[in-house]
């Protein structure tokens, strides 16, 4: 693992206690009021990417990779957190290429997470400077604006299992419904109902009862089911096949007969 | 075909939320704002993954009634509804630039149109006429979308000013801050629903239940829009009153000098291209009936059309009358200068 902890319960930010002067410019002292909980393996790159004079300096956080999204919104990086969730999603509605993305990105926030936050830290000290408060205000506001989010972090792991959970459910093949599902048995009753001549059941209210799957039909991927409907009373043993029309629309067919017993 | 697509299921949000951001004067950073919309987006994924187990759930109920008001409230209008409430509470409201209450109005919408713009993308992917789809969901969904979330900002804004003498208070403003949307939103599905589950069974659907429905639907609409405005100038007065009593200056972040000029002019033409076409729009059925058919068929398309135009309506007037307003300021720092 890398040396930076991630997610930490240390409840005290490891600030230098408010004085009267608000950083002038931006530098260790800011950083470490900006970073709040666990500031050492950043201000660590910090000081190495200062040293190295490099616009580009090699980092790697193993908590962006593992889990991006809750380490993203912990530190408050919320724009990046929103694009690394929303992008797999729209290219894959787009043009069908979502799933690896994600990996990438996860693979970038890895590289590419400690640059954010020092860079982040950097440009909200200058905003705040801009304007122009009181030294203790600046302060305050720079604080409010650093540090972490445990909240945050919460919708990060909420959002990652739901883009995780729609992938599982994207992946997993359409069912075709049970004999005794609603959606079916108001197809049944419909058809019934259109067909109350035949029934002699009339136009009254319907219920299906004693549903129950007798076999397979349509090559093994259909359904043949047995039920009695009810109506006034009276009651009439049916049969029907439950077939796909269009599987990958989740369409299907019911072709209802009347069972001679 | 997809930046079309992309194009069209955008604008809507994205004007709506230049207008709101437009009428608190620019108070809010460019970084909340957006930050607040693409977390919006974000979030109707979560929704998406909350509602699919319980739309299953829904299905099981046999009254269609009883599913048509599971479905509209506790299927969709609460997890929806929840999502929005938890970036604008969580992230929003704990940014460093929310300072006014009335800031908390920008910000739920900016979160509910991230939301809606999201929402709005894919379904125009998955339709088979996106064309109409976008157009019928710019003129419904969306602006809906965005009455829900000044119900939310305004009781959340209550909350704000609530929050430093009474406790109790402000937590009842936060609870009723997630009630009314989920409410507004749940009433504004149900009578969709119920002319949807009306229309899956073979029987034609009774006629009178349609109208009544369509009346219903235009009813919500109306009075959820005024209640929201309503709400959102209360806060505005209320934001004003706390500036003066509590409040030192805050910050204002003006538009650069040239697109001031022409601020006046887009929202005239904007606010009164709305109006005009939601008026056009909503009148189309009335102008040209179908004049086959039962009853009922015939009275349909007209009442749903003008139920329809309400919202665009309504906001393309706001839009308007804040033009008329940056226009009339503008002639009075001109003949002061």
């Amino acid at each position: 693992m890398s040396e930076d902890h991630g997610i930490s319960d240390d409840p005290a930010p490891h600030a230098p206690a408010p004085d009267d002067t608000a950083p002038a410019a931006f530098g260790e002292d800011g950083l470490r009021l900006y970073l709040g909980p666990n500031p050492g393996p950043y201000v660590a790159f910090w000081e190495r990417a200062r040293a190295s004079g490099h616009p580009f300096v090699w980092s790697w956080n193993w908590w962006g990779l593992l889990f991006p999204l809750p380490w993203l919104f912990y530190r408050k990086l919320w724009a990046i957190g929103a694009a690394v969730v929303l992008l797999p999603v729209l290219l894959d509605a787009l043009i069908g290429f979502g799933a690896k993305a994600g990996f990438v990105l996860a693979a970038l926030v890895a590289a590419g997470g400690k640059p954010l936050v020092v860079e982040r830290a950097e440009r909200k000290t200058r905003t705040i400077d801009a304007l122009g408060l009181l030294s203790q205000e600046s302060i305050d506001r720079l604080r409010r604006a650093g540090g972490v989010s445990r909240p945050g972090a919460v919708i990060g792991a909420l959002l990652m299992a739901s883009v995780l959970a729609l992938a599982v459910h994207d992946a997993l093949p359409v069912r075709l419904p049970g004999c005794a599902a609603p959606m079916v048995r108001e197809v049944v009753i419909d058809i019934a109902r259109d067909n109350a001549a035949m029934t002699g059941l009339g136009a009254q209210v319907l219920r299906l009862e004693k549903i129950r799957q007798a076999a397979v039909a349509g090559e093994g991927h259909g359904r043949l089911c047995h039920a009695e409907l009810r109506g006034g009373g009276e009651s009439l043993p049916v049969e029907y096949d439950l077939l796909w029309r269009a599987r990958d629309e989740g369409s299907f067919v019911v072709d209802l007969r009347f069972r001679e017993d | 075909m997809s930046l079309a697509i992309a194009i069209a299921a955008v604008i809507p949000g994205l004007l709506l939320l230049v207008y709101f951001n437009a009428r608190q004067d620019y108070h809010l950073s460019a970084e909340i704002v957006w930050t607040s919309v693409l977390l919006g987006a974000a979030t109707s994924i979560l929704a998406v993954v909350v509602e699919l187990p319980l739309d299953l759930a829904i299905r099981q109920i046999d009254d269609r009634l009883a599913q048509s008001l599971a479905r509209a409230f506790l299927g969709t209008g609460l997890p929806e509804e929840a999502c929005k409430y938890l970036i604008v509470v969580w992230i929003a409201l704990r940014h460093e630039d929310y300072e006014r209450p009335v800031d908390a109005l920008v910000l739920a919408v900016a979160v509910a149109l991230g939301f809606a713009t999201f929402e709005n993308l894919l379904y125009l992917v998955k339709s088979d006429d996106w064309g109409r789809t976008a157009a019928a969901r710019a003129m419904t969904a969306v602006p809906s979308h965005v009455i829900n979330a000044m119900l939310m900002g305004y009781f959340l804004g209550l909350a704000h000013l609530a929050s430093r003498r009474a406790r109790l208070r402000a937590a009842l403003f936060r609870v009723l801050a997630l009630a009314a949307p989920t409410l507004n939103h749940g009433a504004y599905d149900l009578p969709l629903f119920l002319i949807d589950t009306l229309n899956q069974g073979s029987q034609p659907p009774p006629e009178a239940a349609l109208l009544h429905l369509i009346l219903g639907f235009a009813l919500i609409i109306g009075v959820g829009s005024l209640l929201a405005l309503a709400a959102w100038y209360d806060l505005l007065e209320r934001d004003a009153a706390d500036a003066a009593a509590n409040r030192p200056a805050f910050t204002i972040r003006g538009l650069p000098a040239p697109l001031r000029r022409l601020e006046a002019g887009f929202w005239l033409l904007v606010g009164g291209l709305l109006t005009l076409g939601s008026l056009v729009v909503g009148l189309e059925g009335f102008v040209s009936p179908v004049r086959s058919g039962p009853e009922w068929a015939r009275l349909f398309p007209q009442y749903f059309m003008l139920a329809s135009a309400i919202l665009p309506c309504l906001f393309g007037l706001a839009m308007f009358g804040h033009g008329l307003g940056r226009w009339r300021s503008q002639r009075r720092d001109g003949a002061a200068t």
